[in-house]
């Protein structure tokens, strides 16, 4: 009996994914494109080399982001003033009523602070970081030498993403805070001074979609 | 002159802090806290680097080891010189 209809008999292999909804391309594999290579950068996608406490095995990182270098200024210009400061001693004799020896060692304790200084700035600027995966959100925060905070928020729980950005300098170097609502038991997320933060809101979004999307798809980790 | 007086005399003496000496103390004072600064300082980024890993741990490690070095080294130059 001749067959009315005959079955494809070509791979099934390339339709798995291709199927409705089945294959997008997700928020990380988008921003593959966009990813730069530099150790310090405040608005990292994608960042290399970079784990964090916590991590789970298939987490993804995709945005790593720092506070903006121009809310630093305060302790650069600093440090830049105080390498100079001894220079002043040489036109004003305040610590000439001093012994030779005393007074070297005068200088050696102001450069040894002031290496501190500039040293504790930048790590804790260069350590506080908000992490965006694919699945959280996390905030870490050093307040100082010994106080640690990690917080942590899932994606889905994300009520909303906004973000303001008021002031000459921070229109100019386009850097603003971004606030985040969400359902979970610390009910606000805030980045301060956060390079692009109108990019950050929408990969936000993207990533709220892709979540919603996973969990349609019952792909949801 | 007695005995008392004499006592009461050395003790006044004796214990006349010298304004030199007491200089001395006081930078090798700041020099010991700052050591130990150095010391938290190295701590610190151990922690910080643990809770999250990234390209600049190590060059940040040994920078916070140069600082403890530099301590020990401005202390070390303090009892020398003072």
């Amino acid at each position: 009996m001749p067959d009315i209809f005959v079955a494809d008999q070509k791979s099934n292999k390339g339709q798995e994914k291709v199927g409705l909804g089945l294959r997008y391309e997700t928020v990380a594999e988008r921003l593959l494109g966009e990813r730069k290579p530099n150790r310090t950068r405040t608005f990292n996608i994608l960042p290399r080399r970079v784990r964090f406490e916590n991590q789970e095995q298939r987490e993804k990182i995709i945005l790593l982001l720092r506070q903006h270098w121009v809310t630093q200024l305060k302790w650069m210009v600093m440090g830049i003033i105080g390498i100079g400061v001894p220079a002043i001693f040489i036109w004003v004799p305040i610590l000439d009523f001093l012994p030779a020896n005393y007074q070297l060692m005068a200088l050696v304790l102001w450069y040894l602070l002031l290496i501190a200084y500039i040293f504790e700035n930048f790590i804790s600027w260069f350590y506080q970081v908000f992490i965006i995966t694919d699945e959280r959100i996390i905030d870490i925060n050093f307040t100082n030498l010994i106080y640690k905070e990690l917080s942590e928020a899932k994606i889905d729980n994300i009520e909303d993403v906004t973000y303001r950005q008021g002031g000459v300098m921070r229109a100019v170097f386009n850097f603003g805070d971004v606030v985040m609502q969400t359902a979970g038991a610390q009910r606000e997320f805030m980045i301060e001074g956060v390079p692009e933060p109108n990019r950050v809101v929408k990969i936000m979004n993207e990533l709220k979609l892709e979540e919603e999307h996973e969990k349609m798809m019952g792909k949801v980790r | 002159m007695t005995p008392f007086d004499k006592f009461l005399q050395l003790l006044v003496k004796g214990w006349r802090l010298d304004i030199v000496v007491l200089g001395k103390a006081g930078a090798l004072l700041l020099l010991f806290i700052y050591f130990m600064f150095s010391l938290v300082v190295v701590r610190q980024v151990d922690l910080m680097a643990k809770t999250i890993h990234t390209q600049l741990d190590k060059p940040l490690k040994i920078a916070a080891y140069c600082l403890t070095i530099l301590a020990a080294g401005a202390f070390i130059l303090g009892i020398c010189i003072l």
